[in-house]
């Protein structure tokens, strides 16, 4: 049987046995243990320090995106402020120049009525005037041609009728 | 300016004795129908640039049937002296003078046809009427007027004439 499975007392062993854990026992919490403490320490530190950190960084960026959120909505609005000025003042543009044109429109037509009132009033005066001027040349042509001896007598008689009614010369 | 007086007076006396007058007022009646109707008499008796042997002959081969020797003398008086141009005032001054010497107005009626005695003496009698004064009437024949007449007398007018209608007519329909 190895000493292992000897379940017999061995002074000897045991004695070599809490010597040997004395010593690694003393190895480990004077010279290993504070090495490992402090690196740990450390390691804590630095992980502390670096969750702070990028706490930090969360928060800070947190900020900038409500700020820049925020930017976002002020540039929305101011856009929807611009278009809707804009569309307004082409509104009220087109308006304006809708009433010009009409305007001008209406004068332009007033205009055309009176020339074409004109062109029809001159047309008749001509008309008139030429149906006159032919009327009273073809009288006078009828006159001279067919006023018989007689009859010029008889016209000459009868503004010597209208001569006696006449009361001032 | 008149290059010669002309003494009417002794003219109305001359051709009084003559008894020409009422000839020679009948020819200056005659003489200014005659230049209102017809194109070339004014512009070439009363054009100072023509000369006066061209006038004399223009004269003569127009006039020497239808004006009065005495009427014809005057003119040609005129042509000669260079004066014809003056005639229009000459011969108003002649025919005013005669009415203040005789206390008369001239009358002169165009005509289409000449008037009968009978229309002349109306016309006569009427005139005298609205005149208040004695009235020599002469009576022409105009060409320009189709029927009715027109009465002239120092410097007015009325007119009876049917242009004078168709003027009227002319005025109403083409005004």
């Amino acid at each position: 049987m190895t000493p292992a499975f000897d379940l017999s007392f061995n002074p000897a062993v045991v004695f070599w046995t809490l010597i040997s854990f004395g010593v690694v026992y003393y190895v480990i919490s004077g010279k290993v243990y504070p090495v490992l403490n402090k690196l740990m320490s450390e390691r804590a530190d630095k992980i502390a320090r670096d969750l702070n950190e990028a706490e930090t960084k969360r928060r800070t960026a947190d900020e900038l995106a409500k700020q820049a959120e925020a930017r976002l909505q002020n540039i929305r609005l101011e856009e929807r402020r611009i278009l809707s000025e804009a569309q307004e003042k082409a509104r009220r543009s087109a308006a304006e120049q809708t009433a010009e044109y009409l305007a001008e429109f209406q004068r332009l037509r007033l205009s055309k009525e009176d020339d074409l009132r004109k062109i029809e009033a001159d047309f008749y005066k001509n008309f008139e005037a030429q149906i006159g001027g032919i009327l009273s040349a073809a009288c006078e042509k009828i006159i001279r041609c067919d006023l018989p001896p007689e009859l010029q007598q008889k016209i000459l008689n009868e503004r010597l009728a209208e001569l006696k009614k006449i009361k001032e010369f | 300016m008149l290059n010669y007086s002309y003494n009417l007076q002794e003219l109305i006396l001359a051709l009084e004795t003559a008894g020409e007058l009422d000839l020679f007022i009948g020819d200056v009646f005659r003489f200014n129908l005659a230049c209102d109707e017809n194109y070339g008499i004014k512009e070439i008796l009363f054009d100072e640039h023509i000369a006066p042997d061209s006038k004399r002959d223009y004269f003569r081969k127009t006039f020497e049937t239808v004006l009065s020797a005495g009427f014809q003398r005057f003119i040609l008086q005129l042509i000669e002296n260079n004066d014809l141009h003056f005639y229009e005032q000459i011969s108003a001054k002649f025919v005013r003078l005669i009415g203040q010497e005789r206390n008369a107005s001239f009358v002169e009626a165009l005509s289409a046809v000449e008037l009968s005695a009978a229309q002349q003496e109306t016309l006569r009698s009427e005139m005298e009427r609205l005149l208040k004064s004695k009235v020599y009437l002469h009576n022409n024949v105009s060409k320009r007027i189709l029927g009715g007449l027109i009465i002239k007398s120092g410097g007015k007018m009325l007119d009876f004439s049917l242009q004078a209608g168709l003027d009227k007519l002319k005025t109403v329909l083409a005004p």
